[in-house]
């Protein structure tokens, strides 16, 4: 989900141009934290797209922020109550003839340890016994295509599903891509990853009656395959008494799945089959510790599962992005695995621009000026605006509209209180927030950064100040390392903030911005003024 | 010189330096900037100084030394620092319509 938060916050600083991307969150855990913090984030970036005039989420638009239209669809299976809570009362082992009894428990014994892997309570993932979740979550959409079919015992999260399936349907006829994002070390993501193309495939064949299917010539598959990157507090004897939680996760057997996953990934004809382009991320160094330590025992999922996001989420977020923007590798006959690596020297890491998303028709430098100016429009609307330290409605994006207003630009006014809230949440979640200008806590971008600090990532390192009291007098327009990209001081007695306002003033959305609403052009306008700040031609 | 005269040239002098002023004032961010009040009340302060100096300045350093002449310059000088007050302020209004969206047009 993690990887899907990273996707998100690229869409949001601009990287996927005219695009509408249909996203399917797939989970066992409705009540997941890191599910329903990633949801809440989509669908608030959606939110933020909205106007009363236009379409729910948006359009498409181009050289923008916010620019891709998300539409979110969630599908969770359902092990809720005794008769679906575990493998042994979900499979019905206990029913049938005797002869039928037998035949299903030896070969449920063959493959699924007895009184643990059978008997786990279900809800919270399937605690890294990929054989098991593999042969639950193939089923789990089956038995959607085929309630559905039926018309009954129809969940919401069946209809969320169909909704995805009939877009995925209609855009494979011409061409799609679908990209999943999940590690192979663990439970859900990589229980899924093997089985989702072939699941897909059946769910439309069932719904069609047999008169549709996926072409996977046509609808091309790629994905991450994401190692090992973190650990948490190892489960002790005590927790693990009970059924429920007979099966724990154990980080210090990462590395080893890993492993074993690689190699089922390299030789199994189905992922040969139906995979396009894989993408081998890992995280070369000792994991980091998730999670506290004083917590009383290991968080397995549920509410309480808020992990801090990573770097290696956010190179899995740009393979998504390679991915849709690439023109060649798909005529392949075989998966073919992409990795690369980034220096590592003196103990750190050194990340610059084109590392995320290489350097071919200059990616890595619109990834720099789109990077770059959304994290400026954070510290401006979060630090210089004070939307991060005062609860006052008129900090934050209002502070730009009451600024172009007082400049006799008042096209913005019809922006609400509520819609600026909302841009101001969304960059809180980016970057960071405080709690009454007291307390400071990281967003994505500062969490992602911590991972790989102290080394290099991209900005200066004086961009990731914590100090409230640097926050509030940073200079935004030294962000960059390259002074090519800093913002015009604008002589002796100017600043660089106040020659940004006057580019600001001076600045307006473009017709081939593809921005019909206000709000639409209010970004716009916003991003037209930073990328010329950042001497980015645009 | 004509005491009118002096006065449109007094008042255009005082509203550069009110511009001057005014532009050098940065642009702020925050809940209340107050950086377009600031520039108002120079605008303003210069509107009060503008007729006053003029007044000292023509009363006390201009003023011709012959009695005629400087009985005549006495008798304009009231009307001319009204006028001169009013044409700072017509200027200023028009300058700032003229850059509305810059830092002048804080002005009005």
């Amino acid at each position: 989900m993690r990887c899907l938060e990273a996707f998100t916050h690229l869409c949001a600083i601009g990287m996927f141009d005219n695009q509408e991307i249909e996203i399917l969150t797939l989970d066992t855990d409705q009540l997941n934290g890191n599910k329903a913090k990633t949801e809440n984030l989509v669908e608030l970036y959606s939110r933020i797209k909205t106007s009363d005039s236009g379409p729910k989420g948006g359009t498409p638009n181009s050289n923008t922020f916010f620019s891709a239209k998300l539409n979110l669809h969630r599908f969770w299976t359902n092990y809720a109550g005794s008769a679906r809570a575990n493998y042994k009362s979900l499979s019905k082992l206990a029913e049938g003839s005797p002869e039928k009894q037998k035949a299903n428990k030896l070969v449920s014994d063959l493959f699924l340890h007895e009184n643990t892997v059978q008997e786990f309570n279900l809800a919270h993932g399937y605690r890294a016994q990929t054989h098991l979740g593999s042969h639950l979550m193939y089923h789990a959409i089956i038995d959607s295509a085929r309630n559905l079919a039926s018309g009954t015992n129809v969940e919401p999260q069946d209809q969320e599903l169909e909704v995805f399936m009939n877009k995925l349907n209609d855009a494979g006829k011409l061409g799609a891509r679908v990209f999943v994002f999940g590690s192979i070390f663990g439970g859900t993501g990589a229980s899924s990853i093997p089985v989702l193309p072939k699941a897909f495939q059946d769910f439309i064949k069932i719904r069609s009656g047999g008169n549709s299917t996926l072409d996977f010539s046509k609808t091309k598959f790629g994905s991450t395959l994401l190692t090992e990157y973190f650990s948490f507090k190892k489960p002790d004897a005590k927790q693990m008494s009970t059924k429920d939680d007979s099966v724990i996760a154990d980080s210090s057997f990462f590395p080893l799945n890993s492993q074993a996953a690689l190699q089922f990934y390299q030789n199994d004809p189905t992922v040969q089959r139906t995979y396009k382009t894989m993408y081998h991320i890992g995280w070369p160094v000792e994991s980091k510790k998730m999670g506290d330590e004083k917590e009383s025992s290991t968080i397995t999922g549920g509410e309480k599962q808020k992990n801090p996001c990573h770097f290696t989420e956010m190179v899995c977020a740009c393979a998504g992005y390679d991915f849709f923007t690439k023109t060649t590798g798909f005529d392949v006959e075989k998966t073919e695995y992409l990795y690369k690596a980034i220096e590592f020297k003196d103990n750190s890491f050194n990340v610059n621009f084109n590392d995320f998303v290489g350097f071919e028709n200059k990616a890595g430098e619109t990834f720099a000026n789109r990077l770059g100016a959304f994290f400026s429009l954070s510290h401006i609307v979060l630090s210089i605006n004070q939307a991060a330290f005062v609860s006052d409605s008129n900090a934050g994006m209002k502070a730009f509209i009451n600024r172009l207003a007082g400049q006799k630009l008042p096209q913005y006014n019809s922006i609400t209180d509520a819609e600026c809230a909302d841009i101001n949440e969304y960059l809180k979640q980016f970057a960071y927030t405080t709690e009454g200008g007291q307390q400071f806590f990281p967003g994505w971008l500062y969490q992602v950064r911590s991972t790989v600090a102290p080394g290099s990532f991209m900005f200066d390192s004086k961009a990731f100040t914590s100090n409230i009291n640097e926050l509030k007098s940073i200079d935004v327009g030294t962000l960059f390392p390259d002074k090519q990209n800093h913002w015009p001081k604008g002589g002796f007695i100017s600043d660089r903030f106040s020659t940004f306002v006057e580019t600001l003033i001076e600045s307006k959305p473009e017709d081939t911005q593809r921005v019909n609403t206000t709000k639409e052009k209010f970004m716009a306008h916003i991003y037209n003024a930073i990328t010329k700040s950042q001497n980015f031609i645009n | 010189m004509n005491t009118y005269i002096l006065s449109l040239i007094f008042a255009a002098f005082v509203l550069l330096i009110a511009a001057v002023i005014s532009n050098a004032i940065k642009f702020e961010g925050g809940v209340n900037p107050k950086d377009p009040g600031q520039r108002k009340m120079w605008f303003w302060i210069f509107a009060v100084l503008n007729p006053v100096l003029f007044y000292v300045i023509a009363e006390f350093v201009m003023k011709p030394e012959k009695v005629a002449a400087a009985k005549a310059w006495s008798a304009s000088l009231p009307f001319a620092t009204i006028v001169g007050f009013f044409i700072y302020i017509i200027l200023g209004f028009v300058v700032s319509k003229i850059f509305k969206n810059g830092k002048l047009g804080n002005w009005f």
